[in-house]
């Protein structure tokens, strides 16, 4: 019955600890999308990779005549 | 493109955090995120993001042309009666038209001006601006084309190809850009700006063209120009929103009487070449300007300098004419600005410029 006892309450005991780390969690996880960092810092991440700068860039207008000072 | 390359991590300016400078929301994974309230040109606002570390430059750079555009806040000024600085709707017109001349630091040592739609010269690394990604991005048009011969049926200017001539830092000095603290409100008033005279001044007296226009108290004064340009752009269209005049350029060159106002910087020539700029009565029709009651108050052709200098030209060639230049100056009106030139509501803003009365003989 002790036995029984203990057995029940590690159970009881490691069930809390994992509910209370899946609470602790955090849920955010990166979007898979193409911006996306993962343990890298963001900066760095996406205007260090000139590729993946290319395939976002939005393209320039074209140019407009003249203009300019002087 | 907004690159950053490895090798900017290791310099003074890569070690300092992104966000120090740029703002935005370092933990964010997504660009939207990491861009909300971001700081695209840190150096709009050099007092607190340059001055740290740059203190002298930015602060005389606070007062300088390239930042505060006083040389265009004048002109309106004068032509319009009034200041529009602290008009906040014309402001917003002119911020969004003539505001995109406007540089930072950050446009000429990091990246492309914003009028020139940006992106980093080298990774943002920081140095020194280089001639085609600044200097021309801005100045193109007319002194760029012009210097770089890009100007059909002319020749660039003999300066390009001398050491160094290839960039524009070799006449125009760091003080100058930056300002060296004090305010102008007309470019040319500038006495950093560069001036033929500081490299050839020991060629005042090595001709009789040059005894007689350039070093004779008792003659009228040229600048080096009327002699030693060939013909340059002149402006018929401006850009504010499709109102004023909205022609195309052309190519002229035309000597005038230089009343403008230059005595404080030692610019004492009689004569000088000047330029048509694109200003009408009507320019400012789309800010809600009808008309511009003191139209009249400055010319429509200004003073100039081309970039386009040579040694010898239409001016200076004075073959088929017994070595005189009377053939090509002194008989005829096509190098002269005339009221024959000017378009009808010019008339009177150019009447003090004009060489009608004038023609050398």
């Amino acid at each position: 019955m002790k036995r029984t006892i203990i057995i029940l309450s590690l159970l009881i005991m490691s069930l809390s600890f994992l509910l209370l780390q899946w609470g602790c969690t955090d849920k955010y996880k990166p979007a898979p999308g193409v911006f996306s960092a993962s343990e890298e810092s963001s900066c760095t991440y996406c205007h260090l990779n000139a590729n993946l700068l290319k395939d976002v860039a939005t393209p320039l207008p074209p140019p407009s005549g003249e203009s300019g000072e002087g | 493109m907004v690159h950053v390359s490895t090798d900017f991590l290791n310099t003074n300016h890569g070690k300092i955090e992104c966000s120090a400078c740029h703002g935005g929301d370092k933990t964010s994974y997504e660009k939207e995120g990491a861009h909300q309230n971001i700081i695209a040109l840190p150096s709009d606002n050099e007092a607190t993001y340059c001055s740290a570390c740059h203190e002298d430059i930015a602060n005389k750079y606070s007062v300088s042309l390239h930042k505060k555009q006083q040389g265009y806040f004048k002109r309106i000024e004068n032509r319009l009666g009034y200041s529009i600085e602290n008009d906040a709707t014309m402001m917003g017109h002119f911020d969004k038209e003539c505001g995109k001349c406007h540089v930072s630091c950050g446009q000429c040592h990091v990246s492309r001006p914003v009028s020139a739609k940006g992106g980093f010269i080298n990774g943002h690394n920081f140095g020194e601006p280089t001639r085609d990604n600044n200097c021309v991005a801005c100045h193109g048009s007319r002194v760029g084309s012009e210097y770089l011969g890009q100007n059909e049926d002319y020749f660039a200017d003999l300066h390009r190809y001398k050491p160094g001539g290839a960039k524009c830092t070799f006449c125009h000095s760091g003080d100058e850009m930056h300002s060296s603290g004090t305010e102008y409100d007309y470019r040319y008033l500038d006495t950093d700006m560069p001036r033929c005279e500081n490299c050839h001044d020991e060629k005042k007296d090595a001709n009789t063209y040059h005894q007689m226009h350039w070093s004779n108290q008792y003659l009228p004064n040229l600048s080096c120009q009327v002699c030693h340009s060939q013909p340059y752009k002149n402006c018929n269209g401006c850009h504010t929103g499709g109102s004023g005049l909205t022609g195309s350029s052309y190519y002229k060159f035309k000597i005038a009487k230089n009343k403008f106002d230059l005595e404080s910087a030692n610019r004492i020539y009689d004569y000088v070449t000047v330029r048509h700029i694109p200003i009408a009565p009507d320019t400012y029709a789309s800010w809600g300007i009808a008309d511009l009651p003191n139209f009249n108050s400055e010319p429509t052709w200004k003073y100039t300098t081309p970039h386009n200098i040579q040694k010898w030209t239409a001016q200076t060639d004075t073959t088929g004419s017994f070595g005189k230049c009377s053939a090509n100056c002194h008989d005829s009106e096509e190098y002269y600005l005339m009221n024959s030139d000017l378009l009808d509501y010019e008339t009177e803003a150019n009447k003090k410029i004009i060489m009608d009365d004038k023609m050398p003989n």
